[in-house]
């Protein structure tokens, strides 16, 4: 019974998201449109797909030998901490001052270390990103000032 | 092209000999290349975006830049897809799979070459169909019901299983949960919300470019950052290719290449079908006609052809529908029509009597665009290449950066952020446990054309599924999917005992 093989979570986290489509669609009622399938039809069809496949897929892992495989190191948590920060709070956040911190941040995290490199890049991304879309296709993107 | 006269061919000839109509075709290709080739910035994207642009100008500069995006824009995707396995569109995903490959054998020019010449003849044969049997086409596609595209979708979805090499049944879960992605928001026909979790910015869906930059550009880069170097691209030192042994490829292979164009071509003439589809069937077929020794999956140039003739191909395809009938093939063919009412011309079936002259033009600039997409990425392809020796500390937050300030430009929505956000961590952790995320994508493109056309299909059949083996270009679709099946199904069933982890 191995629990941790990647085919076990895989199977588990299957058959619980057929669960919750299918929990989900039972509440959502028919609309509208009455004399063609219902707005579940499609989910539901999906989910019993999905506890086909999540079914096979936790037994062949409970059979099966080895385990997970590493999702994260250090460096991918940093990236992914600070894209996660930014990207969700992205509205509230001057998109040149959140562009220069990610890059930075991505930059350090990556090992990189040449001074010059660290000061321009980042402004120059920042900028480079800034302009072409805030002037070339006139988008307006968050700003503090 | 008897509906045209003389006289509208050659002003039609007049108009495009400008050289100001020339240069905005120039325009359009670079812009059609960087935001092909750019992760996460798409064709449809780059169309869009450019689309206010359009107002100050006439009809023929307006289509001569939008071509040139749209045939270039096409192309480009590749360039990622094959040095960096990031495809720039969907339509690119299974041009990733061989072409990656062969970037990682030391081939990539010789993968890239290929998708360039073959995007050409794509290009040229779907051209020569909008011209000589467009009309013809158009009528054939017109007695297509909802039965039929029902069983062209779910053909779609079946080459799910032709591409998921490592497990088909991990294939088949991503492409389940790409469809339950597609039905998220209010659905059309009942006003019943889906799965919106009380979010009213999911009330329209979820858009589909924003979902597959995160599949795509965000967990690509979330598996660059990395640190040890297995998900890293370590490419060898790519030779060059000559192009005349390009062109003997090409040749040699020209029944793939040409079932590849037809493929392509039909594809394109079916509206809401696109390049990804017919990249995917024609990549599909080709492992099917696959002998012994082929290597599919593992850089077989048979697979970047099949993939780049095909999704070139579509450009003429979908130009048949939009000029013959006002429907669109595909997502950009949808944003041209408005491109053309800005300049007050409607499409239609009066479009080629009452706008002879424009119809020469866009013939015309469909031809410039993909002789130019040739010249353009045949020399820029070196520069291209550079991508490879640009530190991972340097691409990842500049395409992180990009994906999300382009994602954001498309709507305005910082919303859509977010959910580039969660697709990009959906993305990252399928592949980390070994499914194949093309399969999800297919299934966010197809997902709506499945439903509604079942719907609609069942609601005129008074509910009744055996109009779907009743009519006889559907049963001849589901005949096909069951054949696909039993074809994949028996060396599948070796690959489930030692699955192979992919990428895509």
């Amino acid at each position: 019974m191995n629990i941790l093989h990647k085919d076990t979570v895989s199977g588990a986290a299957l058959l619980a998201l057929a669960a919750l489509v299918v929990s989900m669609s039972l509440d959502m009622g028919t609309g509208a449109g009455g004399e063609t399938l219902t707005p579940s039809f499609v989910p539901l069809i999906c989910a019993a797909g999905l506890v086909v496949s999540g079914a096979f897929l936790l037994l062949r892992g409970l059979r099966a030998e080895g385990g997970m495989p590493a999702i994260l190191d250090r460096r991918i948590a940093i990236v992914m901490i600070a894209l996660v920060f930014y990207l969700w709070f992205f509205h509230a956040i001057d998109v040149r001052f959140g562009v220069w911190a990610f890059t930075l941040a991505t930059m350090l995290a990556f090992g990189i270390r040449a001074p010059l490199m660290l000061i321009l890049y980042p402004v120059a991304l920042s900028a480079i990103l800034y302009l072409s879309f805030s002037w070339g296709f006139r988008v307006v993107l968050p700003t503090w000032i | 092209m008897d509906l045209i006269a003389f006289s509208d061919i050659l002003q039609g000839a007049v108009q495009v000999a400008n050289p100001w109509i020339v240069f905005f075709l120039i325009v359009g290709v670079v812009i059609g290349m960087i935001f092909g080739a750019a992760p996460g910035l798409t064709a449809p994207a780059a169309i869009a975006l450019f689309l206010p642009v359009t107002y100050a100008m006439g009809p023929t500069s307006s289509m001569a830049l939008l071509m040139g995006i749209y045939c270039a824009g096409y192309f480009a995707g590749s360039i990622p897809a094959i040095l960096i396995n990031t495809p720039g569109a969907p339509s690119s995903a299974a041009t990733a799979l061989d072409g990656f490959a062969m970037a990682r054998a030391g081939e990539g020019d010789r993968a890239l070459s290929t998708a360039i010449w073959g995007s050409l003849i794509g290009g040229l044969f779907s051209l020569l169909l909008l011209m000589t049997i467009a009309p013809l086409l158009a009528r054939f596609a017109l007695t297509f019901t909802s039965v039929e595209y029902f069983s062209f979708a779910l053909i779609g979805i079946v080459c799910v299983a032709g591409i998921s090499r490592g497990s088909l049944t991990k294939g088949f879960a991503a492409a389940l949960f790409g469809i339950l992605v597609s039905t998220v928001g209010i659905d059309p026909v009942s006003g019943v919300g889906r799965f919106m979790f009380g979010e009213p910015n999911l009330m329209g869906g979820i858009p589909q470019t924003t979902a597959l930059i995160g599949l795509f550009a965000i967990s690509q880069m979330l598996l660059l950052s990395k640190k040890d170097t297995q998900d890293q691209i370590v490419l060898p030192t790519q030779k060059a290719a000559s192009q005349l042994a390009v062109l003997r490829d090409l040749w040699r292979y020209r029944w793939v290449t040409f079932k590849s164009a037809v493929i392509g071509s039909l594809i394109g003439v079916l509206p809401g079908t696109g390049p990804a589809i017919a990249s995917w069937i024609s990549y599909s077929d080709a492992l099917r006609a696959a002998k012994p020794d082929d290597k599919f999956g593992q850089g077989e140039v048979k697979g970047v052809i099949a993939c780049e003739v095909s999704n070139n191909a579509v450009t003429g395809g979908a130009m048949v529908p939009l000029l013959t009938l006002g429907i669109p093939g595909d997502p950009v063919t949808a944003i041209l029509i408005g491109a053309l009412m800005i300049q007050g011309v409607h499409v239609g079936p009066f479009l080629i009597q009452q706008n002879g002259s424009l119809f020469v033009s866009i013939l015309l600039l469909l031809f410039l665009s993909n002789i130019l997409m040739v010249a353009v990425g045949l020399s820029a392809r070196k520069v291209a290449a550079k991508v490879l020796q640009i530190p991972p500390g340097i691409l990842v937050p500049t395409i992180c950066m990009m994906a999300a300030i382009g994602v954001f430009s498309i709507s305005n929505n910082a919303f859509d952020v977010r959910l580039v956000l969660i697709f990009g961590l959906i993305g990252y952790l399928m592949v980390r446990l070994e499914f194949p995320t093309a399969p999800a994508v297919l299934g966010i493109v197809l997902g709506p054309i499945l439903e509604k056309n079942l719907r609609n299909a069942l609601t005129v059949s008074d509910m009744d599924f055996s109009v779907f083996i009743t009519r006889p270009v559907s049963a001849a679709a589901l005949i096909a999917t069951a054949c696909l099946l039993y074809v994949w199904l028996g060396p599948r069933k070796r690959s489930e005992v030692h699955p192979q982890p992919e990428k895509l």
